[in-house]
């Protein structure tokens, strides 16, 4: 297909189209309780998405019902055993938090309603170019079945009253933890922490990470994560629980951490450690920090099952996410502390001074403490190396 | 006949849901998404094994220290323990989990400055769910017990006396004289107990191995999956639990039957001193005191992590206090009236059909006592999963979308037959002579129904409403299947907090969680000193 007649069947669609088409989802909402469905691990997002259903309330009369959930795969299954059933109809699930191999298994398994993502009002806010960040997932382009609302960011914390010096890179960690046997662990890597953790390291020790950027093939697979297990191998023994045994999920490690129980914990919020350390759930020593040669980092994304009951009412609230005063909001210290996924040269002077506005916090760290961003590799390898991992060392 | 048709309506309402959706499951078992390779051969055998050794060896130890208790306290002892039956197992899971993970309170009471490195909690070889299975099952098994003790062949005072003029211990009395009588009087009990610790999801969730864990957190793994076409090997690891359940099951009765033959001929040999007849009593008496320390402990570990603020380790208190929990926990409220509103529900559904059943079985003259409680045994000795996953997909053909109204019917699936089972003994003993008199007086059935069966039956009734309330506020599984999540009670949200980072919410659903079965025993055994407070013989 030429650019010219792309152009052209464009011209063809008045804009006054596309404000109506809006208008009718805003119609067809009114009234609507969005079921979400969203990992309920974190009271701070859950209490950001009761605030956000305030907002979708008041501005146009949906509500959100948040599904709590302790993994996203709970969500995918229900859609599946749906369709298995015959139900392309009023499903259970109205909207799901979701990123990764989750969005790739439902896509490919035409599971998801769409395009939509760029039919929402506020993605003229977005950079939705083909490769930027918000249109592409764990390396797999979106194509509009998905919507970004959060940005997500690999770290460690530690307790500085009970540690001096952490690990600073995944190649010295075998040594530190032979220094500290015990003191170091992971989630389970079926957990996407537990995964996050292995690709942190499959990237830094990867001569060449261009090649994690496309699905792996056997060769690559085997000839990129030769030195992933043998880096494990060097690990494990001096894990904690000798490295038979890991914590489900890193909201138990954060537990861990505040007990003395380990010296490192992980999040995937920079702020989650000051959010924590407010609520008395880990000690004011705590710090958050990057490894050298910086983090995996990420977008979270919202999408709509095939068979929604609900598919307005959830547009109203992708939509509503992407509002400029709702991202200022979310990237408060005080609310959630997640960076913006909205692209800055897009915003007006009144929204870009709202996010200069935002108040900082002394555990919060600073975008160069953070250092670079390291993309997500495509997540086919991320489903290989769990699956390897289950199998040579259980979980 | 007359027999026929009200046993088969008794078999469809109290076993139906369960035998459709273990059909159910066999075909998801079946289906064509049967390839994927969700777990190792070798990690499905060992989590087989782990349910195998946990649920014996849970079964076991709960069965020889009831039966210790029972010997040093008599009947006495159920009363005693019996608050802690009424304590969900995700409650008792959540608090023992504090007691005795490497920074809980006993290592802290150690002087530990630094946790140790022992996998105390989530033990690979499952000894911290044993000991929640135990510290839940012997309180049951008490009040089961001591509720036959009255039903044994000949008086327990009489046994006990005749043992001492034969000049033999009260131990050898227990051993050898009462319990080959007490056991076949509590066999169904028991073997729901080794069914349910075979099976037992919530409680493994938060006590048991994680890796690998027990067959049936594996299955629940295994379903929750993000491989899509995993449903299907989760469905036959579903299969795989109800054989197990069937083969300890039969393993256990063989066993029963053996140990009473050894028992014979040790009588008949004149050989029945021995250690553990010398110990019995001395042991029921110190373990009912570690039970009741351990039950103690639970409950004030709960009450003091659902106020607190800080609590470091090694620290045996809270430095600092806060009601954030109850504040913040918004969550409670609404998870508390789905709770509520489906325990009671269920409850006066299922008291209202069980004595319409009874009733149409007295006057069609139906089935004996012992075919309605096999009958209502089997959806309870069945693995929940074995029949869900396949509920789950007929309940979606059927058009009954999950929510509140799925999971009610679920809940009555589990809480009917145990109504039925508990509500037929104290139906069967209503003294006939009060009913044929009635009935020469001239009242037609329905009045000796409305009339005299009823009101007779009051006391019975309220405490079988409340068992079956606490039934329905511990269901765990059929909860999170029938509800696709969008159901949450406090126990769904009890299990799911057990997995995050703050212990203090966590504590305050499970303190919630354990006192509405609480508050509804209480309510059952004061109610009839209200409603009777004209009528004092009926209090009898």
């Amino acid at each position: 297909m030429t650019l010219k007649f792309l152009l052209a069947t464009l011209a063809l669609i008045p804009s006054a189209a596309l404000a109506d088409d809006w208008q009718n989802v805003l119609d067809r909402a009114k009234g609507q309780t969005v079921y979400w469905f969203a990992w309920g691990g974190d009271q701070r997002t859950n209490d950001f998405i009761a605030h956000v259903s305030t907002l979708t309330e008041a501005c146009c009369d949906v509500t959100i019902e948040q599904v709590k959930l302790d993994d996203t795969a709970v969500a995918v299954n229900r859609v599946l055993a749906e369709k298995t059933a015959g139900q392309t109809e009023g499903g259970a699930v109205d909207m799901i938090w979701i990123n990764g191999p989750n969005f790739l298994a439902m896509k490919s398994q035409d599971l998801l309603h769409g395009p939509f993502a760029a039919d929402l009002p506020n993605a003229k806010y977005l950079d939705l170019s083909k490769g930027s960040a918000a249109a592409t997932d764990f390396t797999v382009p979106t194509d509009g079945y998905e919507s970004a609302w959060r940005l997500a960011r690999f770290v460690f914390q530690y307790d500085t009253a009970r540690l001096d010096r952490p690990p600073m890179n995944m190649k010295g960690l075998p040594a530190w933890a032979a220094a500290h046997p015990g003191r170091l662990t992971h989630p389970v890597v079926t957990n996407f922490m537990g995964a996050t953790f292995l690709k942190q390291a499959l990237v830094s020790l990867t001569e060449d990470p261009a090649v994690l950027q496309s699905a792996p093939t056997d060769e690559t697979y085997a000839e990129v994560t030769a030195p992933l297990w043998a880096w494990y191998d060097a690990l494990r023994p001096n894990l904690w629980h000798d490295g038979q045994q890991w914590p489900e999920n890193a909201s138990i490690m954060e537990q861990m951490l505040n007990d003395g129980e380990i010296d490192v914990s992980m999040a995937f919020d920079p702020a989650a450690a000051a959010a924590a350390i407010q609520q008395g759930l880990l000690p004011a020593t705590v710090k958050t920090y990057a490894l050298e040669g910086g983090m995996i980092g990420n977008i979270s994304f919202v999408a709509i099952p095939f068979n929604a009951s609900h598919v307005d009412g959830a547009k109203v609230v992708a939509n509503m996410l992407l509002d400029p005063k709702v991202q200022a909001h979310a990237q408060d210290i005080n609310v959630l502390g997640s960076w913006s996924v909205l692209d800055p040269a897009k915003l007006s002077p009144d929204d870009a001074a709202a996010f200069a506005a935002l108040p900082t916090a002394p555990a919060l760290p600073t975008l160069d403490d953070l250092g670079p961003t390291l993309s997500e590799p495509h997540p086919d390898w991320m489903t290989r190396i769990t699956d390897d991992f289950v199998k040579r060392y259980g979980g | 006949m007359a027999a026929r048709p009200a046993s088969l309506l008794i078999l469809l309402v109290l076993a139906a849901p369960a035998l459709v959706g273990l059909a159910g499951t066999m075909v998801l078992a079946s289906g064509q998404l049967f390839d994927a390779t969700v777990a190792l051969p070798a990690f499905v055998l060992w989590a087989t094994l782990l349910s195998v050794w946990t649920g014996f060896a849970a079964t076991l130890l709960a069965l020889a220290i009831s039966f210790a208790i029972l010997a040093a306290f008599g009947g006495r002892a159920a009363r005693l323990l019996s608050p802690v039956a009424a304590v969900p197992h995700a409650a008792l899971g959540l608090a023992l989990a504090f007691l005795i993970s490497p920074s809980g309170w006993i290592i802290r009471a150690l002087g530990f400055d630094t946790p140790p490195d022992v996998a105390l909690l989530h033990d690979p070889y499952g000894f911290g769910l044993i000991l929640g299975l135990v510290i839940k099952e012997v309180p049951f098994l008490l009040i089961i017990a001591a509720a036959a003790l009255p039903r044994l062949p000949m008086p327990l005072a009489d046994a006990v006396k005749t043992g001492r003029m034969l000049g033999r211990s009260d131990g050898t009395t227990w051993i050898f004289g009462i319990l080959p009588m007490l056991f076949p009087l509590i066999r169904l009990p028991v073997l729901i107990v080794l069914a349910y610790s075979l099976t037992v999801v919530d409680m493994a969730l938060i006590l048991g191995p994680s890796n690998p864990p027990t067959l049936a957190v594996l299955t629940l793994r295994v379903a929750q999956s993000p491989d899509i076409a995993a449903l299907a090997p989760a469905a036959r690891l579903a299969l795989v639990q109800g054989l197990l359940v069937i083969g300890a099951i039969g393993f256990l009765l063989a066993a029963a039957r053996l140990i009473r033959t050894i028992l014979n001929r040790a009588v008949l040999a004149g050989r029945m001193t021995g250690l553990v007849s010398r110990s019995i009593i001395p042991m029921g008496r110190l373990l009912i005191m570690v039970l009741l320390g351990l039950g103690v402990l639970s409950a004030a570990a709960l009450i003091l992590w659902s106020f607190a603020a800080r609590w470091s380790f090694p620290d045996l208190l809270p430095t600092a206090f806060s009601a954030r929990a109850w504040r913040a926990g918004s969550d409670i409220g609404p998870a508390l009236i789905t709770t509520l509103s489906l325990g009671v529900v269920s409850a006066l559904v299922s008291i209202v059909l069980v004595s319409a059943l009874l009733e149409w079985r007295d006057r069609t003259r139906g089935p004996s006592g012992e075919t309605l409680a096999a009958i209502s045994a089997l959806p309870l000795i069945l693995p929940q999963a074995a029949f869900l996953f396949g509920l789950q997909v007929l309940m979606l053909r059927a058009g009954l979308r999950p929510g509140f109204g799925a999971v009610l019917f679920t809940h009555l699936a589990i809480v009917l037959p145990y109504t039925m089972l508990c509500f037929a003994g104290p139906w069967s003993a209503l003294d006939p002579r009060l009913l044929k008199q009635a009935a020469s007086l001239g009242a037609s059935p329905s009045r000796v129904f409305y009339k005299v069966k009823l009101p007779l039956l009051t006391t019975p009734i309220l405490s079988v409403l409340a068992i079956a309330f606490s039934v329905s506020v511990a269901q765990y599984l059929t909860t999170l299947m029938a509800g696709a999540g969008r159901v949450s009670t406090l126990t769904t949200e009890a299990v799911a907090l057990s997995s995050g980072s703050d212990r203090r919410i966590a504590a305050a659903f499970g303190l919630m969680q354990a006192a509405l079965p609480l508050a509804g025993f209480a309510l059952a055994l004061s109610a009839p000193r209200l409603i009777w407070r004209h009528r004092k013989g009926m209090l009898a």
